[in-house]
């Protein structure tokens, strides 16, 4: 059987994609990851998701379009629980079946394990489960996911250097790694000498335990992350500012903005800026905000 | 403590029945109207969902008439509802809001627990008797209701039916024990029973599946089901206040069957529970399909998450089982017009599709 599995690089894929990519590599399954996001994506993605989606949903399906010609399978899993004490997005639980609806493909043209707990057996019934679709012997893909997984885990992020000062961009990874959304803020900071720290260049652990806090307030664990490291980012004295990236109709980050700015930033005295991105991508409106954010930052900085 | 909660359709009365018997007073939040959602708008998150709105408007009106206790559901997720109370919570304090908030989940032991909690001097018969009344009034004006949705197209002279129904709710309104009750219930029914229907009509059945607060609440859904039966159409109505209550709170055996079959009718579609009703919209589409309903009706508040998901899936479903969907969000801004607009057009291609079947 010809098999060429798609990734989309979108959504959990900035979470997940290395041990996603990896175990198929290593398993010797050719694999293809959709690319950086485009206009084109976008475009394609909006017109193929209906309107009231989400932003990150419409680029989803806009990445799975951009694979369709060259793949047999796409690689989208089910991810609905992944700790004890969370859950994720309700469209993350029904990814799998909008993608198979959307493109009106068949079953077998979509790998999607159910991730519903942390167990080692549901692991192994997703690594089952990815490989039967895939035609894959039972053995080969255990060793492959066990190496895929280990080097998951030895991805920790490394120190980003002290050099002052730090303006810390919190928000979900699938906008901050996109640079088609973020990259006019990264490069606007990078052009003024300043230091970039997202939640990604901190442990993972530190920021659940940061987290804690908020339990159970917060039941979306993503969401968690970002309040995680909004209360972490907010005591650190070498933070000067902090932006908080989130995409317009993203169902948790409406709730969890407003409470974060309650519980979080107004108790602390760091300057922080909500900004809130759609389809519409003139840069004219962003930048200028991003400016006056860093002329605030400098001022509270001289004086 | 002077007792307020959120409106939705007609479960104020019911609930104001079940704390007027636990001996509290209660001060109704003033119907929905362009001030409620003007108030629920300005303090709101953006880009919430229309409940989450509404429900902060209703609190704000009724703390405003005295109220100090504000008794709302809580959730588990994934949907957002269960997060509503602690964001509504922080909201109306920084407004200066002094108020307790008592937080109901949705399962039968908390919510007596809660009762108990809020009882004033009354032993557990007289807590038993209070809720056993205030259910009795929901299932009295849901089936009421339905009955209503029947006759509405069918009935000769036009509003007898509406009629019938305004002067029951309020005599169930003001009904202190299940005997009164009983009784308005029984002569509603008999009385609907003999208003005079067309014989000849055969008219368009339209199934409604969705979110349930839009799918209850007129105000904000522009009064659908009189509007759908004036248009001579026969609304049926996937959920209503009991059928929530009788599923999720008392996991009756019927239902629970029911929601089993209908969670096998949405597989092929939707393999896993995303939240809220996403799969019940699915599987009720695909049931309605089958029984041969002329359209289905599919309503959310704009930005739900699991009706989304459903949203999505949607135009496969209504493409296989062959039956014509019409989705309507619903947001602040819905005006009568657009969405009059939108259902006589669903009602003409429904007439069209009719007529084509007919002559084939």
């Amino acid at each position: 059987m010809h098999v060429h599995v798609g990734i989309p690089q979108a959504m959990l894929y900035h979470e997940f994609g290395s041990l996603w990519a990896d175990f198929f590599r290593y398993a010797d399954i050719p694999v293809s990851i959709s690319g950086e996001t485009n206009k084109q994506i976008l475009d394609r993605g909006t017109l193929l998701g209906i309107d009231e989606s989400c932003l990150p949903l419409k680029v989803y399906l806009g990445h799975v379009d951009s694979l369709l010609s060259e793949c047999t399978h796409i690689f989208v899993p089910r991810v609905v629980q992944y700790h004890r004490n969370f859950l994720f997005c309700a469209k993350f639980a029904g990814l799998p079946d909008v993608v198979r609806n959307t493109f009106r493909l068949s079953p077998e043209q979509i790998i999607s394990p159910n991730v519903e707990y942390k167990s080692s057996v549901n692991q192994l019934q997703s690594l089952y489960t990815t490989c039967q679709a895939i035609g894959l012997s039972a053995v080969p893909g255990y060793l492959a996911y066990r190496r895929a997984l280990k080097s998951w885990r030895a991805d920790v992020p490394g120190d980003i250097g002290s050099s002052t000062p730090k303006i810390a961009v919190i928000g979900h990874s699938y906008l901050l790694k996109d640079a088609f959304f973020c990259g006019n803020i990264m490069n606007f900071l990078a052009s003024r000498g300043v230091q970039v720290i997202t939640p990604n260049h901190v442990a993972r652990k530190v920021l659940y335990d940061e987290a804690k806090v908020f339990e159970p307030d917060i039941y979306w664990q993503l969401s968690a992350k970002i309040a995680g490291a909004a209360h972490y980012f907010c005591r650190q004295p070498d933070i000067a500012g902090i932006i908080m990236v989130s995409s317009f109709g993203c169902g948790p980050d409406s709730l969890v903005n407003e409470y974060v700015e309650h519980h979080v930033f107004k108790k602390s005295d760091k300057p922080y800026i909500i900004i809130n991105i759609d389809e519409h991508m003139g840069s004219a409106g962003l930048i200028t905000r991003i400016e006056a954010f860093w002329d605030l930052v400098e001022w509270r900085q001289k004086y | 403590m002077i007792i307020t909660f959120p409106h939705m359709g007609d479960m104020s009365i019911a609930l104001k029945a079940l704390f007027t018997g636990l001996g509290r007073q209660v001060v109704l939040p003033p119907p929905i109207s362009k001030r409620t959602l003007e108030l629920g708008m300005k303090y709101s998150p953006e880009t919430t969902c229309l409940p989450f709105k509404v429900n902060l408007g209703n609190f704000i009106e009724a703390l405003e008439q005295g109220a100090n206790t504000i008794v709302t559901c809580g959730g588990v997720g994934p949907c957002r509802l269960g997060y509503y109370a602690e964001i509504q919570q922080g909201i109306l304090q920084n407004l200066g809001y002094r108020f307790d908030m008592i937080v109901v989940e949705p399962d039968i032991v908390d919510i007596i627990k809660q009762l108990h909690r809020v009882a004033f001097k009354r032993n557990f018969w007289e807590v038993y008797l209070a809720f056993r009344l205030a259910l009795a009034k929901i299932n009295a004006m849901d089936s009421i209701q339905r009955k209503v949705n029947m006759i509405r197209p069918r009935e000769v002279s036009v509003g007898e039916s509406d009629f019938i129904w305004r002067q029951t709710v309020d005599v169930i309104d003001a009904a202190e024990n299940l005997s009164t009750l009983r009784t308005a219930w029984h002569k509603a029914e008999s009385e609907l029973d003999g208003v005079k229907l067309k014989s000849s009509v055969r008219p368009l059945r339209i199934g409604v599946v969705g979110e349930i607060y839009v799918m209850l609440e007129p105000s904000i859904n522009q009064n659908i089901d009189w509007r759908l039966g004036n248009m001579g159409v026969e609304v049926y109505k996937t959920m209503y206040l009991s059928d929530y209550i009788n599923g999720h709170l008392f996991r009756k055996r019927e239902y629970l069957e029911k929601f089993k079959y209908l969670a096998d009718l949405a597989h092929p579609y939707l393999g896993h529970y995303v939240g809220g009703h996403g799969i019940k919209s699915i599987a009720h589409t695909v049931n309605m399909g089958q029984e041969n309903y002329d359209g289905i009706i599919h309503m959310f508040p704009f930005t739900c998450m699991p009706e989304i998901v459903a949203k999505n899936i949607l135009p496969k479903v209504s493409n296989d089982v062959d039956i014509p969907v019409l989705s309507l969000a619903f947001d602040e801004q819905s005006g009568e017009a657009g969405i009059v607009t939108r259902l006589e057009a669903f009602i003409d291609l429904l007439k069209y599709r009719r007529l084509k079947h007919h002559l084939a």
